[in-house]
């Protein structure tokens, strides 16, 4: 017998080296496929949650008022959630090239194919409106956790973008209630991109995105009027 | 007996506790692995521990193996992720990442009987690929000398199908221009 296969048998008989129980490689399959369902929840969880705050913040609408307004964009873009998209996505690359559907293809096809289905799934989340329920659901329970993070989260009010109801209006200035009760003055000048067509009004709900001169007092870089008073946007009547 | 029998039906008896049997398989491997080792590692005096380290993981490791698929790529696969960790655990960036693992579209014609040679010629061969990069030094050996398909070769390294027939063509191009550079004469 050669030395090889006798120190193998050796150990073996000795019980230096066992064998694993088949479930040990079942549970081993199952937690790879979990972890790739997880990654694969969470990453569609954050992407669909990126535009839900891109929609209700009404950062999205900065690009429209200029080269300043897609500075605003970039500056204040909610780039910490992005990240985690990122990573939870590179996380899923690295978890699928542990399945042969995967890695017997060039790599960029399971890049392009995770990324169309977490884009194509947050898109579905987004428009069936998934976020909004579930902000609903935490302001009208205080979820512990889920609530805080949501209005964190939309919160670019100390960013500059503000959304609120119009309560006076002149030709250089706009007096804005915002949810929580405080009051801006919102400042217009030459270069401050308005709505076209049709202007607010006292009443109206707008988006404003601009840059603080106190901390009552913003300088405008333009203003759009809401689409639709938002679920959050409750004012005192 | 168990000569008669296959690598698989072999490793189906390990699996129900037969452990002698192991060594039938162990025998049928060993100089295989050994010469894979040595292509892979370019390190003749490790090679004996490396190969008893895959015949451990393997057995470690036989529940994982399932019957009704060939036993040899299996095997492959421990004894290649064996000397990758082996590779790395002496430098870290020995194998670096292969960008050709992201576009790998090009389509792979290649066949295993581009490459006849008499046996001269396949030692003069031999001489010559122990120059060459780990990725197609190991390619061939796969291909050429182990005799895997593209499917099995894709299982072991864990790359796409389409790399494997990249990989393939460059191996053999860059074999034959380096061989005919060496052996000029002889080649003529």
């Amino acid at each position: 017998m050669n030395k090889i296969k006798e120190d193998i048998l050796r150990k073996i008989k000795s019980g230096e080296v066992a064998m694993r129980p088949r479930w040990h490689f079942v549970l081993q399959t199952s937690l790879w496929s979990l972890g790739f369902l997880i990654a694969f929840l969470i990453a569609i969880y954050l992407l669909s949650f990126v535009m839900f705050a891109f929609r209700e913040s009404g950062i999205m609408l900065a690009p429209l008022f200029g080269f300043g307004g897609i500075v605003f964009l970039v500056v204040n873009s909610p780039w910490l959630l992005i990240s985690l998209v990122l990573l939870f996505m590179t996380v899923l690359f690295l978890l699928s090239n542990h399945f042969s559907f995967s890695y017997r293809r060039p790599l960029i096809y399971s890049i392009i194919g995770i990324s169309f289905l977490v884009i194509l799934i947050s898109s579905l989340l987004h428009t069936a409106s998934i976020h909004d329920r579930m902000f609903e659901f935490a302001e009208r329970h205080r979820v512990p956790g889920m609530q805080p993070f949501y209005r964190q989260q939309l919160d670019y009010e100390a960013s500059g973008l503000l959304t609120g109801k119009v309560i006076k209006m002149n030709q250089s200035d706009i007096v804005l209630e915002v949810p929580n009760g405080k009051i801006y003055k919102v400042k217009l000048n030459e270069k401050t991109r308005m709505p076209k067509g049709m202007m607010p009004s006292v009443g109206s709900v707008i988006f404003v995105a601009g840059y603080y001169e106190d901390d009552t007092t913003i300088t405008a870089l333009g203003v759009r009027l809401a689409d639709k008073p938002k679920s959050r946007m409750r004012f005192s009547e | 007996m168990s000569e008669s029998m296959t690598d698989e039906e072999i490793a189906k008896l390990v699996q129900i506790g037969q452990v002698d049997e192991f060594g039938e398989l162990i025998t049928r491997y060993e100089n295989k692995l050994k010469r894979y080792a040595e292509r892979f590692l370019n390190r003749p005096d490790e090679v004996t521990d490396m190969v008893q380290d895959v015949f451990i993981k393997a057995y470690t490791n036989i529940q994982s193996f399932d019957a009704n698929r060939r036993f040899s790529p299996w095997i492959y696969q421990i004894a290649h992720n064996v000397f990758v960790n082996e590779l790395r655990r002496k430098d870290r960036f020995a194998l670096a990442f292969d960008s050709d693992t992201l576009f790998s579209f090009m389509a792979s014609t290649e066949t295993a009987d581009g490459l006849t040679m008499s046996l001269e010629q396949k030692s003069k061969l031999e001489a010559v690929l122990d120059t060459f990069p780990l990725k197609y030094r190991e390619i061939i050996q796969l291909y050429y000398y182990e005799e895997f398909s593209y499917q099995e070769i894709s299982d072991i390294l864990k790359i796409p199908i389409n790399l494997v027939g990249v990989r393939l063509k460059r191996a053999k191009d860059k074999l034959e221009t380096s061989y005919q550079n060496k052996y000029q004469k002889d080649y003529e």
